[in-house]
């Protein structure tokens, strides 16, 4: 057991954090809150560190990638996690769009695609969630209908991150009305310009543009934009899951978020006292700390899982990580919003809000946590069915 | 960076496993609860022949000259099989106390009679009523007067797990004239040592221990500095009580589970009720949790490194998890589990105890808080 980087990966953890700080403006407060300007900066900044051979350096070096350890690609999440997240919505690239492409794609698939993904020019969207199917996800209703050497999708998706900005969708449709729920989807790759696909978008309670819906009217795609097999999409679905749950490092943004909690502590006062000396909020702060520790190290865990040959993670264990990760996140909004009080709750843009309302934003954030990506019901069904063996 | 088990240590928990499955089955840790004793010395003996009681300790002193993980690693099991054994006191908490303070011939003296299984040690630090000595830097009312060749010790010492069966106390003491704290080694047996049992949640056998002028010849005072010894066992006492808080939690997990698949209510298993299924899943998570957190907490001990914050934040999350751990195995066993016939009810207190030894969860809340510069 060794909890210590190597010195070659405590280097790049430090070039990293010195390149961040050099690169990034003043102005950047974070992929949602930075606005327009914001996200013309996440492009730019994901061709710079493509160029550094960062953006995908995990990846085989055939695909453009660097062959990197798993471990520095958890060093460079977590520097991403600290500074805001200045990939943008490009982290889904290569967290988990990238490796289920790698994993399924056909050749020339593999060959488009990861390229544009390695070198940080493309966008995509997820297309999943549905209005009548969330949490059911097997259940989808839209729908790919065989013509010829096409497919005709008809449907709508929604809770659609980033699909405003998209190139692309990965998306899910049914292939087969007869087959049981899970042996009927199929993924397809959908350029967002194609005839037929319109986007709406959804205020959500993070503010900005970042939910839509998707609407698919006889949107008509060739045959070589199914990925992986015909309605084996499921098997994909699993793969993407396990990627996306455990793709962020989370357990970063909330030690960023301590960190801030202390440094107003030590700043404000309270019954003629520093805040800082406040008891109650001396444990508050410790618990959000233990917790942050304790996802860390569950991270760490499945990282040492996933990278040592002979091992790897149990089925539930992204969920097991993903449960802990996401009700500190929760925790760590809330103790944001403690401490700074009715000023916390100046929100951004306001003069006077604390930390130009980053710690507002972090709860707002932090409420879809134990959502996205599978409910945390959802997360514990799968500890306790997958993970634990318990009946349906 | 790789936390999963290396092969040694996977060896090491492998053989504890098996070995505590067939040693020390659950109705020996029920039995030794009521003990007088409080541990077969037959089950102490095999520990010492697989090495296990000198892990920690020198090679030159018949140790095998591992670190505090490797211990934890074997303490986990213990805390899973609920093996009742003086290992803590002895091991993790007095003889590495001597390994790191004691002077050569000291060493020489106590450790491979310790690793041989032929010393039984008990740390008698506490001052009645004052739990948190050590974590703050409480007064030592325990009094060390200087004599001629040594000292004579008056005080009385609060929680000594198993002092009343211990060859050797670890008794802290401030010495009289100097104000100064100090470590000395006292014969159990000496005059004027009276050591009364008491009866725990756990029944750990937890002792009182009253010192009226006994005297202690110099060479069995500790020459290093008192305060870091203590603080350092106390780590080492915090570190091995959420690896067996968590050997128990794991236990639990397996228990309720077990539970939830078999026993049929309203004509399904009640595993298949989500807010059954659910509980085991938060059990599952907290139990993780705590293994890790534990681990880390340990291996940076064993390193060498200021362990202090890794330690708190440790027990700090240990001691919360456990406890919901506990409480969600209780109520998915309903009326069953509060039967004492049951293991749900050893475990259950087992854990409660642990919850409060070396430290509690806002205690070690307090020293994080501290330690992150609030």
């Amino acid at each position: 057991m060794d909890f210590a980087w190597t010195a070659e990966d405590a280097a790049f953890a430090k070039e990293l954090d010195d390149f961040l700080k050099a690169e990034l403006p003043p102005w950047w407060r974070g992929m949602f809150t930075s606005g327009e300007r914001g996200w013309e900066y996440t492009k730019e900044f994901c061709q710079k560190i493509a160029k550094k051979g960062w953006l995908t350096m995990a990846w085989p070096k055939e695909y453009g990638g660097g062959d990197a350890s798993l471990w520095k690609q958890v060093i460079f999440r977590e520097a991403m996690a600290r500074a805001g997240e200045p990939r943008g919505s490009q982290y889904m690239n290569t967290n988990w769009i990238g490796p289920t492409i790698m994993q399924f794609g056909t050749e020339e698939q593999k060959r488009y695609h990861l390229t544009r993904i390695s070198k940080g020019d493309v966008l995509w969207c997820q297309g999943f969630s549905e209005p009548n199917f969330g949490s059911d996800l097997a259940s989808l209703q839209t729908r790919a209908a065989q013509d010829g050497d096409d497919y005709v999708i008809n449907g709508q998706k929604i809770w659609t991150s980033y699909a405003e900005r998209a190139e692309f969708c990965f998306l899910l449709a049914r292939t087969n009305q007869d087959a049981p729920k899970h042996k009927g989807i199929s993924v397809f790759i959908v350029p967002m310009k194609t005839r037929g696909v319109t986007v709406r978008p959804i205020m959500s309670m993070a503010g900005g543009d970042d939910f839509n819906e998707v609407f698919f009217e006889d949107v008509r795609v060739p045959r070589s934009a199914m990925l992986g097999a015909k309605d084996e999409g499921w098997r994909v679905v699993t793969a993407v899951l396990n990627f996306e749950r455990i793709g962020l490092a989370r357990y970063e943004a909330a030690k960023w978020a301590v960190d801030e909690v202390i440094a107003y502590a030590k700043r404000s006062e309270t019954h003629g006292r520093s805040l800082a000396k406040d008891p109650l909020l001396r444990q508050r702060v410790a618990d959000v700390y233990a917790r942050y520790r304790v996802a860390r190290a569950l991270n760490y865990r499945l990282a040492s899982l996933m990278s040592k040959k002979g091992e790897s993670p149990g089925p539930a264990d992204a969920s097991l990580t993903r449960i802990h990760n996401i009700l500190m996140t929760r925790r760590a909004g809330d103790l944001a919003m403690e401490a700074l009080g009715l000023e916390g709750r100046l929100s951004e843009g306001t003069a006077d809000a604390p930390l130009a309302g980053m710690l507002e934003y972090e709860w707002r954030k932090s409420i879809s946590a134990t959502i996205a990506a599978g409910t945390l019901e959802i997360q514990k069904d799968q500890v306790a069915t997958r993970g634990l063996g318990l009946p349906r | 960076m790789d936390i999963t088990l290396s092969e040694q240590e996977r060896m090491l928990q492998e053989q504890a496993r098996s070995f505590l499955a067939k040693e020390a089955p659950l109705e020996l840790a029920r039995a030794m609860e009521h003990d007088a004793r409080g541990y077969p010395p037959a089950l102490w003996k095999k520990m010492a022949e697989l090495g296990w009681l000198g892990i920690p300790l020198p090679e030159a002193h018949g140790g095998a000259g591992l670190g505090l993980l490797e211990l934890t690693i074997i303490i986990e099991e213990m805390g899973k099989a609920l093996a009742p054994t003086p290992l803590i006191p002895t091991v993790a908490l007095g003889a590495m106390a001597v390994a790191e303070g004691g002077s050569e011939e000291q060493q020489r003296r106590i450790l491979p009679r310790v690793a041989g299984g032929e010393l039984v040690l008990s740390v008698a630090y506490m001052e009645h009523g004052r739990p948190d000595l050590g974590w703050v830097r409480d007064v030592v009312a325990t009094a060390a007067h200087k004599t001629k060749d040594g000292y004579t010790v008056t005080g009385q010492k609060q929680f000594a797990q198993y002092a009343h069966v211990a060859d050797m106390l670890l008794v802290l003491a401030q010495e009289a004239a100097s104000g100064k704290p100090l470590w000395l080694l006292v014969d159990r047996n000496a005059p004027g040592v009276t050591v009364r049992h008491l009866s725990t949640t756990a029944a750990d056998h937890q002792c009182h221990v009253e010192l009226k002028n006994v005297a202690v010849p110099s060479q069995d005072a500790l020459p290093g500095d008192a305060w870091t010894l203590l603080e350092r066992m106390l780590q080492r006492g915090a570190i091995a009580t959420c690896a067996a808080m968590t050997g128990g939690a794991q236990r639990m997990l397996e228990i309720t589970t077990e539970y939830a698949k078999t026993r049929v209510q309203f004509g399904r298993p009640i595993g298949t009720f989500q807010a059954v299924s659910h509980r085991c899943a938060d059990m599952a998570v907290e139990t993780e949790g705590a293994r890790y957190i534990t681990y880390e907490a340990a291996w940076a001990y064993s390193q060498g490194r200021d362990a202090a914050l890794d330690v708190s934040t440790a027990k700090a999350y240990v001691s919360d998890a456990v406890r919901e751990v506990m409480l969600n195995g209780h109520q998915a066993h309903g009326a069953i589990g509060f039967s004492e016939e049951h293991p749900v009810p050893l475990y259950s207190r087992r854990a409660k105890m642990g919850e409060a030894l070396f430290g509690s969860a806002s205690l070690h809340r307090e020293r994080v808080a501290r330690l992150l510069g609030m």
